[in-house]
This record gives structure tokens, sequence and C-alpha cells, in this order.
């Protein structure tokens, strides 16, 4: 842990907002992508990403510098959407009116994509169908998965967060790509199908 | 070359890029040798890399621009919010409530009381039974026989009241501490080896609390085992042992989600037909009832 960032963990362990507020800014952006990944949605991950930083804040005193302080808050992001899922009524996800309504919400707000009604369709489908194939995967499938795939995260770090010992992790991951798989021939079949159909 | 089979073990390490220099080869080797591993290796490959390079998070600038000055509030208010003055709000209570005081403080008293004589005149083979299931006990001591044809938490056994005070008799089968122990082996064990890693979510099963129930009977095996002396109990006494052997594991397994432990119970209830052993034992409680006074004569 860098000397800068040992510091201003002491200071906010003291109470120093201030110092606290650094933390928040340095890890803002991955604690937000991380919840995205494993909720899939932009305002559960919101949420998340709020809740994180009040719960990283209260409980500050116990984190004893033993793993890395974006490790520790990982491990609060990861338990704090899997018992977000719990309070939250399941919306039925195969309901294509309500994914497209979604989907659409979404992508019109993000003004980064150049407005291009094929690229807004192959975007669209691409991550409807992403969301439907992680949609498959247990939740600590997915947790581990997004953990190693996307955050990069090597097999310690994971057991840092997760508890489960690597080689659990290891088939965790492995099961979630061949589950992955499956759900994806699935696309890949429709995907054909819709081309040669228009 | 190695066969097919041994080489989609190192699918997993290989997808991680954790293969060292030595597996590596033989990975190699046999993928440029075997079209079907190499086909079925690049497929995983690409789904990993598909599933990477698609995601996409769209940038939320405004929330994360504003994320501090939503969670200020609840930080300062975490900060400053007063610990309660737990002295000063029972000396509060106590003053303004001295009739209910004394009214509450007698019930309180007396509920301690009936606990202390609860626990302590309690019978002894009641104690170690596991509170996380309800002992239902048909009173049915006038019933003559026992009806096959129901079914066996409703069996009836016609053992009669003794006169003599130290012998222990059970007014029906499921009073019995064997065969209550192994029932309930049987339900743990059978949710365990039901679980299917491929399709079922590991969090279906509460680890924690089947590693509870397995430490209650392994300390109720011994005191069972002791009471089965004669000799027509000896397979229900090996039965037990290996009962005993399997809640071990399963007591022993380090943590919620060891599925190789799992494996392992699996693979233990298989090895000693333990499902086998039991149906046996079962069947032969409720086969005929010339076996049945057997049984009674037995207790």
């Amino acid at each position: 842990m860098e000397t800068d960032e040992k510091q201003l963990i002491l200071k906010a362990q003291n109470g120093n907002l201030q110092a606290f507020k650094m933390l928040v800014e340095q890890n803002k952006m991955n604690i937000y992508q991380l919840a995205y990944n494993l909720t899939r949605n932009k305002e559960d991950a919101e949420d998340v990403t709020q809740e994180v930083f009040i719960k990283a804040f209260r409980s500050i005193s116990k984190f004893r510098g033993d793993s890395k302080f974006s490790t520790w808050l990982y491990r609060i992001t990861v338990n704090t959407s899997l018992s977000l899922k719990k309070r939250y009524k399941i919306v039925d996800i195969k309901s294509e009116e309500n994914m497209d309504l979604a989907y659409k919400s979404e992508l019109n707000q993000n003004h980064s994509i150049e407005f291009n009604p094929e690229k807004l369709a192959e975007s669209m489908f691409i991550k409807k169908h992403i969301n439907n194939a992680l949609s498959k995967l247990s939740k600590l499938e997915k947790t581990v998965f997004v953990l190693k795939n996307y955050d990069e995260l090597n097999y310690d770090e994971i057991q840092t967060i997760t508890n489960l010992k690597s080689g659990t992790l290891r088939s965790l991951n492995f099961r979630a790509i061949k589950k992955l798989q499956i759900a994806l021939d699935i696309f890949s079949d429709r995907k054909k199908s819709e081309a040669v159909n228009g | 070359m190695d066969s097919c089979k041994s080489i989609k073990k190192y699918f997993e390490k290989a997808l991680d890029n954790e293969l060292n220099e030595k597996e590596l080869e033989i990975f190699n080797e046999h993928l440029t040798n075997c079209n079907k591993c190499q086909t079925e290796f690049l497929e995983l490959l690409e789904v990993k890399h598909f599933m990477k390079d698609s995601n996409t998070i769209e940038s939320n600038d405004t929330f994360l621009d504003n994320l501090w000055d939503k969670i200020e509030p609840e930080l300062i208010l975490a900060e400053t919010k007063e610990k309660p003055n737990y002295f000063e709000i029972i000396k509060g209570f106590i003053f303004n409530n001295n009739r209910k005081i004394i009214q509450y403080s007698t019930a309180f008293a007396i509920l301690f009381i009936g606990i202390f004589i609860g626990r302590y005149y309690l019978p002894e083979e009641n104690k170690n039974l596991p509170i996380t299931e309800q002992n239902i006990i048909a009173d049915n001591s006038q019933n003559e026989s026992i009806d096959l044809d129901v079914k066996p938490k409703e069996n009836i056994d016609i053992l009669k009241p003794t006169s003599q005070p130290n012998k222990v008799t059970y007014k029906t089968v499921s009073d019995d501490p064997a065969a209550k122990f192994v029932s309930r082996s049987k339900i743990l064990l059978m949710g365990l080896v039901n679980f299917d890693p491929t399709t079922d979510d590991i969090d279906a099963i509460n680890m924690q609390k089947q590693k509870e129930i397995s430490r209650g009977l392994i300390l109720q095996a011994a005191d069972i085992k002791k009471k089965l002396t004669k000799p027509s109990q000896q397979q229900l006494k090996d039965l037990i042992n290996d009962l005993e052997v399997i809640l071990l594991q399963i007591a022993n397994l380090e943590s919620e989600y060891n599925l190789d432990g799992i494996d392992l119970v699996k693979d233990g209830v298989d090895k000693r037909n333990i499902f086998l052993k039991i149906n046996i034992n079962e069947m032969q409680k409720t086969s005929s009832p010339k076996q049945k006074q057997e049984y009674k004569k037995s207790i």
C-alpha cells in the first residue's frame, strides 16, 4: 500500500472526512464499474456505490491493512451487490419488452455514443445478450467471473474478497465460462437467423 | 500423447494463462494433433474474450462527480451520532415505573426458576437431541399392533409400559434414539448427495447449518452406541459407525463453499453404501410382526 494511501487511511480512521473524501475520489470509478458488472443495472450500481462508501466509512476503523484498501472495498462491494438483489423485486428479465425499454432508455442517456441507428441496434443487441448470458450464472459464478475477467484480479485477491479457496475459485470461473458458452451459442444462432431474415 | 480426458484438466489453467512450461508444452502438443480438443478450447477462449471485449460500461460522470455530495450527509450523521446512555435510560425507567418493575421482575424470576427446574430435572436421553428438528411423539399406548400401511412417523410401537422404573421403554418407534439418529442423518446426507454443482446454486445449501447438525449428531452417536449391546443390534451399531465417519467429514468441511469437500462426502456415502444400509435397517424394523416382536424385546 502506498504511503500516501496509508496516511489517508489513518486520518480517515481518526474521523478526518477530507482524507476519506480523497480515498473516495481515488476508488469511486473502480467501485462503480464493479458494482455495474455485478448488478448489470445503472441505478443499482449507483445505489451499491453509495452504500459501499458509507459502509466503508462506518467500518474503516476495522481495516487493518492486511490487504490493499481497494481489495477491502471490493469485498464490501461484492457483499453489498449480493444482498441488494434480495431487497429488490426480481424483474422478469426475459420479458423482451421490459429489456428493450430499459436498454433504449439507458443508451439514449449516453451521449458518448454517436447517434447511429445501426450501431445503436448492434450495441443493444450485444448488451442484451451479454446480460442474459450473465443472468444464467449463479451469484458466486458471476462474482468470480467478473472479478477475474473484468476487474482482472488474481486469484489471491479474489480469495481475500470472497473467502473461497483458490481451487473453488478456478472451478467457479471455468463453470461460468462453460455456462456462458451455452448461453451465447443460443445468441449466435439467433443473430445468424436475424441477419438472414433482416 | 496424453489422452483428451487428461488434457481437458488443463483447460481451466490454460484459460487463466497459468500453465507452467512443461504443462504448456504438453498442452500445445496435444492441441496441435487433436482437432476436437483444439476446437473445444478455442471456443471457450472465444467466449471469454467476447465477454470481456463486448462488455461496455456507459460512463456515468454525473453520478460520479456528485457522489461525494450524496454521501457526505450520511457520513456526517454517522460521525456525530451519539451513543445512548443506557444507565440513564434504565434509571429513568425504574423511577417512573415502580409497579411495572415489580411485576416484570416477578415474571422474569418465575421464568428463570422454571427454566432452572426444567434443566435440572430434564431426562438424560433427551438432552442431546438437536433442537433444530421437532420430535413428534404419538401417544398410542392403547394400540396393540403396528399398521404397516401407515407412514413411518405414524408407526405405533406396542411396547407396553413396564412396571420397572429403570427400564427404558419407547411408546413409538420414533422415540427410539437410534432410529431418530439414522433418520436425521439420512435427511442430512440426502440434501448433500442430491446437490448437483452443475445445475444447483451452492448458496442453496446452508453449509453452516449442515455442519452444526452434523456436530449435534456426532455427539449423540457415542451414547447411542453404548446402549446397543445385544448381538442383534450389531448391524445397527455398524451403521451408526459408518454414519459417524461421514458426519465427521461434513463437520470438518473447511469453508461454506467447499465443492471438493462435498464430493468427498458423496464418495464416502457411495463407498460405504450408506443409503443401502439405512434402507435395510428400516426394512428390518417394519417388515413382519415377528421381527417387530424381536425388536421390542431387544429394546
